[in-house]
């Protein structure tokens, strides 16, 4: 389907274990995502969902389990080392600074540069003129310039920036961390647009939302954690809104569907 | 048109040293205005200016140095023994090294091990304070009279020009210098990414920690640089040789448009910080006032700079907004 043939997983997390102090934040997931899928991930507050993104991501370190990327394990000890490995994250609080321009966040620890005799210096005509693409790209109409100071950049500006960047940066896994919180309605359907845009281009993308009906459009997948463990996964179209509702509510997966799902 | 304006962070400066040319110029019927004085206040300000620039650098990361003025004392003390042992130019390189040393000093306690930066700083502050008046012994050393006419003390403390120190010379290099690498370099573009956000910068694969400590680094040798040129050029070295430093440059900082708050600031700023100061520092003595009140000055200078700043950005920001409406 939106796969294209793609049948190996891209990422797989296995039996993934995070604890703070005497806090178990994860409990052995599972997890995976193929090339040109969108994955929903969500779960209530504190499920673990951000935690194990971060894991992703290098910025934490799993307690215990493993990490694949094309089959081959990998050990992601740093942001740096996932932004190396083409793993991109979106996140609404933050990933774009504030008091830089729109050229110096798309290219921020990957600049461009021209020698000039024995040193290296920012080729800021290439910055901008690549940046100008990223904003037309990402569908940006009104007035934002490379040269434009982020601070002044509306919150789905922003969003567009970051998923923009990712694609320019031929990221193969987006993940979008509550990107749409305190967006509006048309700002939150550019946001999903973008998405649908990343699996066009074959981009492996993890979306955590609390909007569920949102998740719901969007995900080709979707993973319910909760409290630290996983829940339930179901293909686009398993289940129905109102049961993911309930499963998440209760915390559990209600009888009658789970007949359904051992059927499969 | 404000928004263009409000990226010239050094505007205030600009404004205040007109106003104090003409204010002394006045006030002294022209003869505050003559060459040799305003020799002598830019030497001040090169001295001073050199030392704020690195402490400009560690502000934009987000952090603070306080150990600068003793940096500046120690390696300038310093100097003095090494250069008799060594020879002036090993002297020279060592002297130097021991204010890069103390900035990785600075650096590792405040990004590896945590200290917050004013702590760790102000811990060094005292510590090499007491190494200075260890190496003086309470007095102040001199070079040794038959190296006082080598050219390498002669291009670093020496006059150009008809009386014009060659630290100013040096000063206006590292500026020019230190101004291409904030706008048009992979750290400069880092520096500022850590000191706006640290966890942003974090995520795109720019190393806090690393950036930073390479900013106190710079920043120890830069300071270790001027106290050197500030020895070379007065032949010796006194226990109190950068002493209150850390709150001039910090000003000096302050008033040319840096943010104590990290991710903002300006080179070309501190400069005219320096001069600023510098400027009042001479309109104290030029008024009869008693030379310890220049400290009581600044730090009436550093805290109203500080006002006026966030006033006037925050003025200026709810403009934009509203012309953006
Ligand atoms: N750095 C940390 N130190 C201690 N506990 C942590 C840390 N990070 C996360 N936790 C804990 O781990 C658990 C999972 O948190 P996580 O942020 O992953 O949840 P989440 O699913 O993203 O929730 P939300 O929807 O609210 O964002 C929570 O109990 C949280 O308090
Ligand atoms: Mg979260």
């Amino acid at each position: 389907m939106s796969n294209k043939g793609n049948d190996k997983p891209l990422v797989k997390m296995v039996d993934i274990e995070k604890r703070f102090g005497s806090v178990q934040a994860l409990k052995g997931v599972d997890f995976e995502v193929y090339p040109g899928e969108v994955v929903g991930l969500v779960g209530d507050n504190g499920a673990g969902k951000s935690t194990l993104m971060r894991i992703l991501t290098g910025i934490y370190h799993p307690s215990r389990g493993d990490i694949y990327f094309r089959g081959e394990k990998v050990l992601i000890d740093s942001p740096k080392k996932a932004r190396d490995m083409g793993i991109e994250v979106v996140h609404q609080g933050f990933g774009l600074l504030d008091s830089m321009t729109v050229a110096r966040n798309v290219f921020l620890a990957s600049e461009p540069l021209i020698k000039v005799g024995p040193v290296k210096l920012l080729d800021m005509e290439k910055m901008n003129m690549e940046t100008r693409k990223v904003i037309e790209h990402a569908g940006i109409r009104t007035g934002v310039e490379p040269d434009s100071i982020v601070q002044y950049l509306s919150g789905g500006q922003r969003q567009a920036v970051k998923i923009g960047r990712a694609i320019y940066f031929k990221a193969e896994v987006v993940i979008l961390d509550e990107p749409t919180i305190a967006l509006s309605i048309r700002e939150k359907d550019h946001v999903g647009e973008l998405v649908n845009d990343l699996r066009k281009h074959n981009v492996a993308v993890i979306y955590i939302s609390h909007d569920l009906e949102e998740v719901y459009e969007l995900a080709d997948k979707i993973t319910i954690l909760d409290v630290g463990e996983k829940l339930a996964e179901y293909k686009r179209g398993e289940v129905s809104l109102e049961v993911l509702y309930d499963i998440i509510r209760e915390g559990r997966i209600p009888p009658d569907i789970k007949q359904q799902n051992k059927k499969e | 048109m404000l928004k263009y304006l409000s990226k010239f962070l050094w505007l205030g400066a600009i404004v205040g040293i007109l106003l104090l040319i003409i204010i002394f110029g006045v006030a002294s019927g022209g003869r505050w205005l003559n060459v040799l004085n305003l020799q002598v206040v830019t030497r001040t300000a090169a001295q001073l200016g050199i030392v704020a620039i690195g402490q400009t650098l560690v502000l934009i990361t987000g952090r603070f140095d306080l150990s600068v003025g003793s940096i500046f004392g120690v390696c300038g003390v310093v100097f003095v023994p090494l250069v008799a042992a060594f020879g002036i130019w090993p002297g020279f390189i060592l002297a130097l090294l021991c204010g890069g040393a103390i900035g990785l000093l600075n650096g590792t306690l405040t990004e590896k091990l945590r200290v917050p930066s004013l702590i760790a700083t102000l811990g060094n502050l005292w510590i090499f304070r007491g190494l200075v008046f260890y190496i003086t012994g309470g007095f102040a050393n001199a070079i040794p009279r038959d190296l006082r006419d080598h050219y390498l003390i002669t291009i670093l403390g020496g006059k150009f020009a008809g009386g014009w120190n060659n630290l100013i010379f040096w000063w206006i290099i590292i500026t020019a210098v230190m101004i291409l690498v904030l706008n048009r370099t992979k750290f400069g573009n880092a520096a500022f990414a850590v000191g706006t956000d640290e966890r942003s910068a974090l995520s795109r694969g720019v190393s806090p920690a690393t950036v930073r400590m390479a900013a106190f680094i710079i920043c120890g040798f830069l300071a270790a640089f001027s106290g050197i040129g500030t020895v070379a050029d007065m032949k010796t070295g006194s226990t109190t040789l950068g002493q209150s430093m850390e709150l001039e440059s910090i000003a000096g900082s302050v008033i040319g448009g840096t943010s104590l708050l990290g991710g903002v600031g300006s080179i070309f700023g501190a400069g005219l910080g320096a001069l600023l100061l510098s400027f009042i520092r001479s309109g104290l003595i030029l008024a009869g006032a008693p030379p310890y009140w220049f400290v009581s000055f600044v730090g009436v200078v550093l805290i109203g700079a500080v006002l006026f700043n966030t006033k006037m950005r925050e003025h200026i920001l709810k403009r934009i907004e509203r012309s953006a409406l």
